[in-house]
């Protein structure tokens, strides 16, 4: 089956344009940047919602765009399936009538036909069925969108800022069902977000977009790692991402092993009873020490190596942080720490030293359990 | 009530009705086509369409005339055929949908512009036409004033005299409507009729204003 | 009790002035208004005649022109007329009955004559009433048959004459016998019945029969005086003037019949 998309787009906006490249066969893909980078531009314009957007888009086999042969599908002829930031559910039907929308395009023989029952047990809509649109909660409604979408039989799915405008404990509880409509529908996805831990969790391509530009491109690991070197994400401080199954439980928090033998000790949160936990630490938040502390309140120290050191672009600053990524425990993983160039010399870091990572429990935030 | 008066009051339902059905679909039309599109010349349509709600009905009834006339630019000389308008109930509902269109326009517009057009937008990415959003979105979402729209050109209708005086005239049993009946009956002196006229209409406009705030309000509490 | 005394003093003289203010024309101030309601069909014969018997009566006439119908119910909802022309007798009639003439002031000195005319284009051919009643007159426009004088004119000589019935469904009812005849100028109507003076002031219409005396009802034009205005003397003096000779040679010169009908 022909997959993959491609993307030559130019969308021309107020102050910019917005003009990106993408090709590839990855179906999870991501869109990273600020508010404003002209995240939610491409979405429409992939959507077919953009009547300036010039160029070439092909989604697995079809095209949908290509200005130099004069195709520019109609909306309903495209095979998006869009979730906007707003949901935009229709408030004149109930929660069956909006996921029963889009019925008729799935119905055709050339679009991937989702089965309606799976939608509704994947996403637990079946208890909603018959609520209005005014009686759901935030999650309920996103959810309620995100199945309208599947139900249309979508050969591409449009996810702007999913998890936007949630609390933490929703965000936690959505987030499975992200995770699980990737896994059960494989249908392409695009999400849109500003937060790069959950977008490494959910893509495995992601484009960074400032301005209308791609700055970076690649597996999200290395993105965001180059990209908080970058000084326009240089706010956006480089997370970790870790997962692993909980071990037991210590007083206040979890003890999560990464691996046999190493655990890291981590707060509850108000989480009762999980199998996996996924959780961010920020790069700033671990310290580097050349011998195990004594006597420091931080309860985690892991032993580990300096795999590179990597120094922020930052022209004209003195006092730039670098990021120093450590290999520990088997060897495989990795967790990256911020610090001052000026620790750097004074410890006279280099690759190869090893060093540990230490950590407070604290400091460590629970992305989703599952 | 005298046979005159429910013969009056049959006219001026007949008229109304007639007329309300014939001044929505355009009347909506135009609504919709100003609340979403804009075109060269859009600012000069709109106050086209506006001009009967400006003019006094008078005006508007001496245009219709001049038009329909057999001399005029639509009359039998011109087209060569008769349309059979003047002094007849279908020249009365004429004037009536004429002074009616622009409210109705306009209540239309209004009802079209509470819809958000990005939930039409929705509508096309989910697969619909077109056709199908306005079917299946726009219209049910703006049901409510559209409703309103309808009644407020009803009522317009009924309550017409300059125009559909010089347009129907005021024939007894032909398009002899209560507003004209009314105007008749003080200009003959018959002062009790005209009052009893006079509480027939009324009592059918409070009905009409009744039943469309209940409706109104009804829809409120459902949406 | 000095003091209370010097306000009412001013007081009454400022009522009396206001009252006798209206009576006595000093040469500088503008004449008086004298308003005289009268039958639209009279309009010209009147403004011909305003500037003289104006001047003769020291007044300045102003017109409510209409149907006398109309007229009479204005007059009786508020009474702002000094002078009634009337186009029937029955109407003058009714204000007798209130009480609102001036006695002594009820004269007639004009009739007319019916007349049917048709479009300027008509090829309609109308040798007695009959032929009114023939199919190629789809509508007849009159003045309102039920109020207004000149239209209870048409409809009596059509009764007369046996047509009515056949006519009564196609009649286009005008709210005055101009509207009547404008209908017919405009060719909204195939035919329609006015008086002989009102087919005089325009070339729009054919006339196509004169209604002899015998087969017409009898018109009849009173003029009379209102009672509790102000200007009494003055209204009666500009009655006068329109009842005088001069005034009759105007109002033959444009097709009136002058002195009484006949019974």
């Amino acid at each position: 089956m022909i997959s993959g998309i491609t993307l030559d787009l130019n969308v021309p906006l107020e102050r910019f344009s917005v003009e990106v490249k993408w090709e590839t066969e990855e179906t999870s893909l991501g869109i990273f940047g600020h508010s404003g980078a002209g995240k939610t531009t491409i979405l429409e314009a992939l959507a077919g919602l953009r009547p300036l957007a010039r160029g070439l888009i092909r989604v697995s086999g079809e095209t949908w765009l290509d200005s130099a042969r004069g195709i520019d599908l109609s909306p309903e002829k495209r095979g998006a399936g869009y979730v906007p930031q707003d949901t935009l559910l229709f408030p004149h039907r109930d929660v069956l009538g909006n996921l029963l929308s889009g019925a008729r395009r799935s119905e055709g023989p050339w679009r991937r036909k989702l089965s309606f029952e799976r939608v509704l047990e994947v996403l637990e809509l079946r208890s909603l069925k018959e609520a209005r649109v005014d009686e759901l909660s935030g999650g309920e409604r996103q959810r309620v969108a995100l199945g309208r979408a599947l139900c249309s039989g979508p050969s591409l799915l449009l996810l702007d800022e999913p998890l936007a405008g949630m609390d933490l404990p929703l965000r936690r509880r959505i987030l499975p069902y992200l995770i699980r409509v990737r896994e059960e529908f494989s249908v392409p996805t695009l999400f849109v977000s500003h937060d790069a831990s959950e977008m490494r969790l959910l893509c495995r391509e992601v484009m960074v977009l400032e301005l209308g530009k791609a700055l970076a491109r690649g597996r999200p690991e290395e993105v965001f790692f180059d990209a908080s070197l970058h000084p326009v994400f240089r706010e956006e401080v480089f997370e970790n991402v870790l997962q692993g199954a909980v071990r037991e439980l210590k007083g206040p928090g979890f003890l999560v092993e990464l691996e046999r033998d190493l655990c890291v000790l981590i707060p509850r949160g108000g989480i009762v009873g999980a199998g996996k936990v996924v959780f961010g630490l920020r790069a700033e938040d671990i310290l580097l020490s050349l011998k195990p502390p004594v006597g420091l309140s931080a309860q985690n120290v892991i032993p580990g190596i300096i795999r590179q050191i990597r120094r922020a672009d930052a022209g004209e600053e003195q006092d730039v942080p670098v990021l120093v990524e450590v290999a520990f425990g088997r060897g495989d993983l990795r967790m990256v720490a911020s610090i001052t160039s000026q620790s750097r010399s004074r410890l006279n870091l280099a690759e190869g030293s090893e060093v540990h990572l230490v950590f407070k429990a604290q400091s460590c935030r629970i992305l989703t359990v599952h | 009530m005298s046979s005159s008066a429910l013969t009056a009051l049959l006219i001026s339902l007949k008229v109304s009705l007639v007329a309300t059905l014939v001044v929505l679909p355009p009347g909506i039309a135009l609504g919709l086509l100003f609340a979403r599109r804009s075109f060269p010349g859009k600012s000069i349509v709109e106050t086209l369409t506006y001009l009967s709600l400006v003019l006094p009905p008078t005006a508007v009834g001496y245009l219709l005339l001049s038009l329909l006339a057999r001399r005029g630019p639509l009359g039998v000389n011109a087209l060569g055929l008769d349309l059979d308008l003047l002094f007849t109930w279908k020249g009365a509902v004429l004037a009536s949908a004429v002074m009616a269109l622009p409210l109705v326009v306009r209540t239309a517009r209004i009802a079209f512009e509470g819809v958000n057009p990005r939930l039409e937008s929705m509508g096309r990415t989910l697969g619909m036409g077109p056709l199908r959003v306005l079917w299946e979105i726009t219209l049910p979402l703006a049901r409510r004033g559209l409703l309103a729209s309808g009644i407020l050109g009803f009522s317009r209708a009924l309550g017409e005299f300059g125009a559909t005086v010089i347009v129907a005239g005021n024939i007894p049993g032909k398009t002899q409507t209560l507003a004209l009946a009314i105007f008749n009956d003080i200009q003959i002196g018959q002062d009790d009729e005209a009052r009893r006229l006079v509480g027939l209409t009324a009592a059918l406009a409070f009905l009409a204003i009744w039943i469309s705030e209940r409706l109104l309000s009804q829809r409120r509490k459902r949406a | 009790m000095v003091n209370r005394g010097i306000p009412v003093t001013s007081l009454a003289m400022i009522l009396l002035m206001m009252g006798g203010s209206g009576g006595v024309a000093s040469p500088d101030s503008p004449p008086p208004e004298i308003m005289l309601y009268a039958a639209a069909s009279l309009r010209e014969s009147l403004q011909d005649l305003a500037p003289t018997c104006g001047k003769q009566a020291g007044a300045q006439l102003v017109f409510n022109f209409g149907p006398s119908n109309d007229l009479v119910r204005q007059i009786e909802a508020a009474e702002k007329a000094d002078l009634f022309f009337s186009a029937d007798e029955a109407l003058m009639d009714r204000l007798s009955k209130a009480g609102l003439l001036e006695t002594g002031t009820r004269r007639t000195v004009l009739s007319n004559r019916l007349v049917v005319i048709a479009p300027l284009d008509s090829t309609l051919v109308i040798h007695s009433p009959a032929d009114l009643a023939g199919k190629a007159v789809r509508r007849l426009s009159l003045a309102n048959p039920e109020a207004v004088p000149a239209g209870k004119y048409a409809r009596a000589w059509l009764e007369k004459t046996g047509q009515w019935e056949a006519l009564k469904e196609r009649v286009v009812p005008g709210v005055d016998v101009r509207a009547a005849l404008s209908a017919v100028e405009s060719g909204v109507v195939e035919a329609g019945v006015v008086y002989a003076t009102d087919a005089a002031i325009t070339k729009k219409v054919r006339v196509l029969y004169e209604v002899p005396a015998s087969e017409a009802p009898a018109i009849s034009y009173p003029l009379a005086v209102l009672r509790s205005r102000p200007q009494q003397s003055l209204a009666a003096k500009v009655e006068d003037c329109l009842t005088g000779p001069e005034a009759l040679k105007v109002y033959q010169s444009r097709g009136f019949i002058v002195g009484p009908a006949s019974p």
